[in-house]
């Protein structure tokens, strides 16, 4: 910091800080637009990595919604995966051929995420004033009420087999000579534009919020929120508007999910792991910093269907575990490896991976 | 004590009348704080004039940072009341929280209903039912399953080229039959065995159970293909679902409003009510936003003053983008006001300490409040830059903004305040203007001990 | 349903109470020092059933006479005790010690972490599958009654858990160490400068905390006979709502919201199902936290400003 400020830097290690900071002021472009070539270049995503992928994207839409409650306002939230759950199950039902609804994509992602918001307001409102651990365990516990009313009402969640098909987007629409219901069924690249869109949409959205009053007091909140009361601004309406946006986002993220395995799967993909996993993930990209939410989201979604199959296979091929002891095997130590990485990561970057500007700021004016 | 008025529009009036009649700005009654068996402030009366600085001064420990948070709205008075404009610091019972109060109870009402009548069910019979059968879905056609559901009406449905006698939700078949005729026949019997048997001693049939099949006479030798206990169990049926139904609404409606209430009546005297009617403060152990940029802490301030809902932030409306260009322009002119202009963009926690608690003014002032509550603005700053402090605290009250001032620097209290008032283990013992409260005894004892 | 049918729920429930009460002690200890959900904890006990299992099979328990097996069982206790609260103390030096001022939710995620490495361990102990615990105790009724029974399985929940709390309490009350503990839960700062070691209070937290939690864990595995790596998630869930009900950081609050998170599980089962067992407790909870924000026996806090 204090250095630089003393000697020319030489030419190319300007230019090389040019980039450097070209990639952390447009990251987000460069990344988009690699992202948005990638389909026509890679073959693969055309297949079931395109799938993979989609499913990345709509994983990092969903942390970036708990990111709101968590990272902008500073609220424990143990149980997104409840309003990811309620996403994906409105979308079903408001379109699934079994019930009298059978809406268009759009109309069913509207509502669904109205209602996931709704939801989120009704549980709230009663809740947010409680303290912060408080309100975790609420939080968690309504995860649990969620998904055993998602197993047991087996008439209208279908129970254990969930509710499918779920249609594409645009089913019997043609645009183009295209009909982009059979295309969306076939190619998994339409649902790759498809959610990475939406995912640039919510990012978009994000840093609106942030630079606007409802974000700066969801910060002021989390900072301090006795003060933010003395200035006139009401802590539980912030904090509802925290948790209805949250609560939002994460059933938009449950719409596409639907829509793009075209069920509902069962209700464990909703339970306790998958909003512990986005908690992690917010938490080791950086609280409140966009993108160390999608990088956090990244690393804990490749560890898993990326790294631990590849390393499977790796010590398959070395012949190291001749006799399939799990003990010698990358998946009988996953559950290890995973707790130890957040351990450490937690020792050593306390902040998290990419801090958020301010954050970041702030802890290094804490060391000085 | 006064009648506290019941709807806010009264509140208003009441203001209004309060501020021609000329009463103070503030007006703190009688006011007691209690922690436990500790009292913090007994019995305070304090008048703060329009317009003026008012002083409150006393040893450490005396509650003057007890009846500033009392007065902002922090802690709750054990007794005694605090008037701003003449009306209480607290939100009041409105029309809109009794309807709060009953739209929350009706929708828990519901909620418990749902889930008492076995909404899995209800599903099935209403929704899911109409599709098996291949009925297309209609508005009159859900409404008519979903009374038959709540009457557990039989009913006709068709499967595989015949006729089935169900139950509302269907998912009990009760008998088969190859033709309509028949089977509309045998629902009527069935009808009328299972009305009958709610017809026993003590039960009075209603509407449902007559319409159109219970005249048929029970019991017309006409052998019924259904057990006994099953037309038990449906007769019963129909009595405990409405049972339940309106048990469980009529529970969740009492536990949805009272909860309301009670989350209501918690939240009713905070410190963002006190400071939306005009009251801003800032704080002894400084309390800023520390890791939003300065300019962003005066923002916080402004906040009630940008227009525009989520959607206008979200699609940047040209009111929201107004509103925040015209608040911007304010923070930078509260900045300036306290001479921080130049350090908009720097992150609140950085600065040093003497701007920090300037930067804690601007933000108070920021919110328009028309009384400033200053707790301690000199604490740890040197002569010169208490000496500019004072000099702010005049252009604040010069702007039309009253000051009420916590201070231990003498030399501010005795230059800018008009009034002064002392406080000692929680009692006034002294106010004046500042010359008077310099001569009084008691003061002097409180200062410097009776020996002094 | 009779009432015989009734008061037997009741005393299973509070028998299971009892259990969850141990387990929420844990929490609310540990949350009342450092302000830390440790979400280990719950896998801290599953780690402590496994080795009472391995010492059950080793001591070859299952077929030793009664007074042997009375023997076994207290050395169980004391042993899964010390090894639990062993294990609590070097997790809190390794993970949480160096992150006391790190944001406040850095803790929270290394207890995740530390509670899947937990996991891990347990699924290296005693494989993927549910094991049998071994029937160490006869379930014949000891009350001369039909429809009503207590078993020596009941009455060893109450015989080890009511001394247990019993001795928690006079040592947070009566000593030295429990004054220290109670100086470090209102404020560290000042605790340490009139000479109390922080460090050495938390680290005598921890143990006691995971000293009960190992013994919860022997009794856990005598009165439900089966144990598996994921028991801890669960039951630990229920233990930190009890504790969270009761009023975080009270230790009276955490019996008492264990015995009515026993008693509404039981009555659930027993009335409406056992599938909305789960939906249900937490709906009374949150319904609970509506009208008591700070829990049963919780108190008020009040910030200073």
């Amino acid at each position: 910091m204090h250095s630089s400020a003393s000697s020319t830097p030489p030419a190319s290690a300007s230019r090389r800080l040019q980039l450097a900071s070209l990639l952390r002021e447009r990251w987000d472009l460069v990344a988009l637009g690699l992202l948005a070539i990638a389909p026509l270049v890679i073959p693969a995503l055309g297949g079931a990595l395109g799938g993979q992928v989609t499913t990345l994207f709509i994983y990092c839409i969903l942390a970036l919604g708990l990111n709101v409650m968590v990272g902008y306002t500073g609220l424990v939230h143990l149980g997104i995966a409840a309003f990811f759950g309620i996403g994906a199950y409105s979308m079903a039902i408001l379109t699934v051929p079994m019930y009298p609804f059978q809406m268009g994509f759009a109309a069913a992602a509207v509502i669904s995420t109205l209602l996931a918001a709704g939801v989120g307001l009704a549980l709230g409102a009663p809740t947010l004033r409680l303290r912060g651990d408080y309100l975790a365990i609420v939080t968690l516990g309504f995860g649990e009420v969620v998904k055993v009313t998602l197993r047991n009402l087996e008439q209208i969640t279908g129970g254990m087999k969930g509710l499918n098909p779920v249609p594409p987007p645009g089913a019997g629409v043609t645009l183009g000579g295209v009909d982009l219901g059979m295309a969306f069924a076939i190619d998994p690249r339409y649902f790759y534009y498809l959610s990475l869109i939406v995912l640039a949409g919510v990012v978009v959205a994000m840093r609106r919020l942030e630079n606007s009053r409802l974000g700066r007091a969801w910060v002021a909140v989390r900072e301090d929120e006795l003060a933010a009361s003395a200035m006139g601004i009401s802590a539980t309406r912030v904090k509802l508007s925290a948790f209805a946006m949250s609560s939002a986002v994460a059933g938009l993220a449950g719409c596409l999910y639907a829509a793009s395995l075209s069920t509902t799967a069962d209700p464990n993909a909703y339970d306790f792991n998958r909003s512990i996993m986005m908690l992690c993930a917010v938490i080791l990209g950086g609280l409140g910093s966009i993108p160390g939410t999608l990088l956090g989201v990244a690393i804990l979604v490749g560890f898993d269907t990326v790294l631990a199959p590849w390393a499977d296979s790796w010590i398959q091929q070395m012949n190291i575990n001749p006799t399939g002891s799990s003990l010698l095997s990358f998946s009988g130590w996953r559950l290890a490896l995973f707790g130890l990485a957040l351990v450490l990561v937690m020792r050593f970057r306390p902040a998290g991976l990419v801090p958020s500007r301010r954050l970041a700021a702030e802890l290094h004016e804490g060391q000085t | 004590m006064k009648l506290k008025p019941l709807f806010s529009k009264a509140a208003n009036a009441a203001a209004i009348r309060a501020a021609s009649s000329g009463t103070p700005l503030l007006d703190v009654d009688r006011l007691s704080v209690r922690f436990g068996g500790l009292v913090a402030v007994s019995e305070l009366d304090l008048d703060v004039a329009q317009g003026s600085i008012v002083s409150l001064i006393g040893p450490n420990g005396a509650g003057k940072t007890t009846a500033f948070n009392c007065i902002s709205g922090i802690y709750a008075p054990s007794a005694g009341s605090v008037r701003f404009e003449g009306r209480r610091l607290e939100r009041s019972f409105a029309a809109s929280t009794f309807w709060g109060a009953m739209g929350v109870g009706l929708l828990t009402g519901l909620l418990f209903a749902a889930a008492a009548v076995d909404v899995d069910r209800l599903w099935l019979a209403v929704i899911k039912r109409g599709m098996i059968t291949g009925e297309p879905f209609t508005i009159a056609g859900a409404q008519a399953r979903l009374r038959g559901y709540f009457r557990a009406e039989l009913a006709i449905d068709q499967m595989a080229g015949k006729w089935r006698v169900v139950s509302a939700d269907g998912l009990d078949v009760l008998a088969i039959k190859r033709n309509l005729a028949d089977a509309n026949s045998l629902r009527d019997d069935l009808q009328a065995a299972v009305t009958a048997r709610r017809t026993g001693p003590g039960t009075v049939p209603d509407t449902s159970d007559l319409a159109d099949v219970a005249q048929k006479i029970p019991g017309q030798s006409s052998v019924l293909p259904v057990k006994e206990d099953v037309l038990d169990r449906l007769a019963a049926g129909k009595a405990r679902i409405r049972r339940r139904g309106w048990l469980g609404l009529f529970a969740g409606w009492i536990l949805g409003t009272a909860g309301t209430i009670a989350v209501w009546q918690r939240g009713r005297r905070s410190a963002h009510v006190v400071a939306q009617a005009g009251i801003s403060r800032t704080f002894q152990n400084i309390r800023l936003f520390s890791t939003m940029t300065v300019l962003e802490n005066v923002l916080v301030g402004l906040d009630r003053s940008i227009p525009g809902g989520v959607f206008g932030m979200l699609f940047r409306s040209p009111t929201n983008r107004r509103g925040e260009k015209a608040a911007r322009e304010q923070a930078i002119e509260a900045l300036k006001f306290v001479g921080l202009a130049a350090e908009g963009n720097r992150i609140a926690g950085q600065l040093p300490y003497g701007d920090q608690r300037r930067l804690e003014i601007a933000r108070a002032v920021a919110t328009g409040a028309r009384l400033i509550l200053l707790d301690e603005p000199a604490a740890g700053m040197n002569p010169s830059e208490t000496g500019e402090l004072a000099g702010l605290v005049e252009r604040i009250r010069d702007r039309g903004v009253t000051v009420l001032l916590i201070e231990h620097h003498m030399n501010v209290v005795m230059r800018v305040s008009d009034r002064v008032a002392v406080l000692d283990h929680g009692v006034k013992i002294a106010e004046g203007t500042p010359a008077e409260v310099k001569r009084n005894e008691k003061v002097i004892e409180a200062y410097l001990g009776p020996d002094a | 349903m009779s009432v015989q049918f009734f008061l037997q729920q009741c005393l299973i429930g509070l028998t299971n109470g009892a259990l969850i009460a141990l387990v929420a002690l844990g929490y609310t200890m540990v949350y009342g020092i450092i302000g830390l959900i440790n979400f280990a904890h719950g896998d801290l006990i599953m780690l402590g059933a496994c080795l009472a299992l391995s010492l059950v099979t080793a001591l070859g328990l299952a077929t030793a006479g009664p007074t042997a097996t009375w023997l076994g069982i207290s050395l169980l206790i004391v042993l899964c005790g010390l090894f639990c609260g062993t294990l609590n103390v070097a997790v809190d030096r390794l993970v949480y010690k160096p992150l006391r001022s790190a944001p406040k939710l850095a803790p929270l995620v290394s207890a995740i972490g530390v509670s899947f490495i937990f996991m891990n361990m347990g699924l290296f102990w005693i494989g993927s599958a549910d094991r049998a615990f071994p029937e160490l105790l006869p379930s014949t009724n000891l009350l001369p009654m039909e429809g009503l029974q207590i078993t020596w399985k009941d009455l060893l929940v109450v015989i080890v858990v009511v001394p247990l709390m019993v001795g928690l309490t006079l040592l947070v009350q009566m000593t030295r160490l429990g004054k220290a503990m109670r100086a470090v839960s209102q404020d560290q700062t000042a605790a340490s400068l009139v000479g109390v070691d922080v460090d050495r209070v938390i680290a005598a937290t921890f143990f006691i905390g995971g000293f009960l939690g190992g013994a919860a864990s022997v009794i856990y595995g005598l009165y439900i006979n089966t144990i598996g790596f994921q028991i801890g998630f669960q039951n630990g869930l229920y233990a930190f709502t009890a504790a969270v009900l009761g009023g975080i950081g009270s230790i009276p609050g955490a019996v008492l919201g264990g015995l009515v998170i026993g008693l509404v599980r039981s009555l659930s089962s027993a009335y409406v199902g056992e599938r909305w067992t789960g939906a249900i407790v937490f709906a009374i909870l949150i319904v609970i936290l509506v009208f008591r924000p700070e829990g049963l026996l919780g108190r008020r806090t009040k910030e200073k400003v």
